[in-house]
């Protein structure tokens, strides 16, 4: 189940839903994850139920559901940007623009029109072919097409790296000189739960207790089995002795001849 | 005193525990391998105090990459050897077990080995990593014993050391099978449940740990059921212990899958 922040999903074959109240994922200072987090909230009939926090390893369970941590990422397709405009000839002029992808934003200005982003990627790369492509899902390069409109005419396009501001610095546009910068990016972050339920897990366990504790006893505690028969026999007591063993029988053999041999030597 | 002096220490100690045993074996005196338990056993205390410590610096249990895990492994090997020996008395088997395990150290210590401290990755945060690692390390640590014990005894010249091979190889086998049930396959598939939601994935480690239980099954089974000793025992602990091998390297190496943090 994929959830971004807020939504409510239904659970497949089961009668209540489950909402995605909060998620985080949580860094250590060297880099690399260290935990994700989903609050999680179960509604049933409409009403909040149950609100927990579902980790790697804490799974939430309820009315025999489990719900598992299992990925992450964020929806690239509707990022939420900020594009700085600069003129090289003015230092005094910046324009900070917030826009989506694919939408024409009208700015007042005597060099251009409109401003618009047609194309994100969180991880730029340039595959085959020359195709621009995401290298991943991480937010690693981030980058934005830029395109700039005189009326109906596209002035302008090309791409803005918000890790390596350079590229975006001091564009021909049309008679003016202009300098782009991707100032931030944001993405609604999903979390992927995994619901699971299996009727028949308490039956792997049972077998699971009962097979581990079967072994510890036959091997660590083997079952052996000695008898001793006395019999009178003209008035003397005579002894018979037998022994049983299922494993390691030859020990078991120097084990009960020795108890013979002190037998023997005691009487 | 830092992790890797300790490391160091226990190295050396190791190195002459395994040369007194060999010297007590070839030289014929008997009593020598007494002062090679012993210095095993010293070894086995400044190791212990070594994994102690890089526990308390990195947090978490020291079994998370190859050189921890080689380690570890060295570790349940020795500590394998000194129960077997005081319970049962193995002065021909202990000399090649120590072998084993300087050559774990030595691979430990070898700089293909990463040694840094490296924070764990969400799903290694819980204690069945420690459950689950130690016990399946220790495991296969008394297998690793069956299977010097069953090499010996296809060398063996006598008929006596034949049998006592043959003895020694059932009981490490008989020690370990249920450690390697427990920590290997049912811990494992309780942490699996609930980490990934399924006990069982079929990932190339969980199939490969497997095979290596049925192996050591079928060895218990003939053995037990069948009457089956001596040579073809010692052939199935080979190959049990083999398979074993390629769970531990080779799905870290080869096959990559869900168990793939190394």
């Amino acid at each position: 189940m994929e959830l971004r922040v807020g939504q409510t999903a239904d659970v497949p074959h089961a009668l209540f839903q489950v909402r995605l109240d909060r998620f985080e994922t949580e860094y250590y200072p060297q880099g690399g994850v260290k935990d994700w987090k989903s609050t999680v909230t179960v509604v049933e009939n409409g009403a909040p139920v149950l609100t927990r926090v579902v980790e790697v390893n804490r799974p939430l369970t309820y009315k025999r559901f489990s719900f598992y941590q299992t990925s992450y990422g964020w929806d690239w397709e509707n990022p939420k940007l900020e594009i700085v405009v600069k003129k090289p000839v003015d230092p005094s002029y910046s324009k900070t623009l917030s826009l989506k992808v694919g939408e024409r934003l009208a700015v007042e200005d005597p060099d251009f029109t409109h401003l618009s982003v047609s194309r994100f990627v969180p991880d730029f790369v340039i595959g085959e072919g020359n195709e621009i492509q995401t290298r991943s899902i991480e937010p690693n390069n981030p980058a934005a097409l830029v395109e700039v409109w005189k009326g109906e005419e596209r002035v302008y396009s090309g791409w803005t790296f918000a890790k390596f501001p350079d590229f975006g610095e001091g564009h021909k546009v049309g008679q003016a000189s202009l300098s782009f910068v991707l100032k931030n990016y944001e993405a609604p972050q999903y979390s992927v739960l995994e619901a699971a339920k299996d009727p028949g897990v308490t039956f792997i366990w049972l077998g699971c207790i009962f097979v581990t504790a079967g072994f510890f006893l036959a091997f660590y505690w083997p079952p052996r089995e000695i008898r001793v028969v006395l019999e009178e026999v003209q008035g003397k007591t005579e002894a018979v002795l037998g022994g049983f063993a299922s494993k390691s029988r030859e020990a078991f053999q120097a084990e009960f001849d020795m108890l013979v041999e002190s037998l023997r030597r005691t009487t | 005193m830092t992790e890797a002096t300790l490391f160091t220490i226990t190295f050396v100690l190791y190195i002459l525990s395994a040369f007194v045993y060999l010297a007590s074996l070839f030289a014929k005196k008997e009593k020598w391998a007494g002062s090679g338990l012993v210095l095993a056993a010293a070894g086995l205390v400044v190791h212990t105090a070594a994994l102690i410590l890089r526990t308390v610096v990195s947090h978490h249990a020291p079994f998370t990459n190859m050189y921890e895990s080689l380690s570890f492994l060295a570790w349940a090997s020795v500590l394998a050897l000194i129960v077997l020996d005081r319970k049962f008395r193995i002065p021909r088997v202990a000399p090649y077990v120590m072998l084993i395990v300087v050559g774990l150290v030595a691979l430990a210590s070898s700089p293909l080995m990463p040694k840094e401290v490296t924070p764990l990755v969400p799903a290694l945060q819980s204690y069945w990593l420690w459950l689950h690692v130690s016990v399946t390390l220790l495991g296969e640590a008394f297998f690793a014993v069956a299977f010097i014990a069953s090499l010996l005894y296809l060398g063996a010249d006598t008929e006596e050391k034949k049998q006592k091979m043959d003895a020694v190889s059932y009981r490490a086998v008989a020690v370990g099978f249920p450690l390697f049930t427990l920590g290997g396959l049912v811990f494992g598939m309780v942490w699996a449940y609930k980490a990934w939601g399924t006990y069982w994935s079929w990932d190339p480690k969980e199939v490969w740990s497997l095979i290596t239980w049925f192996v050591f099954a079928l060895y218990l089974h003939t053995r037990i059921v069948m009457g089956w000793k001596g040579k073809r025992s010692a052939l199935i602990v080979i190959i049990g212990f083999l398979a074993a091998l390629f769970t531990y390297f080779g799905v870290n190496y080869i096959l990559s899958g869900l168990h793939s943090y190394a």
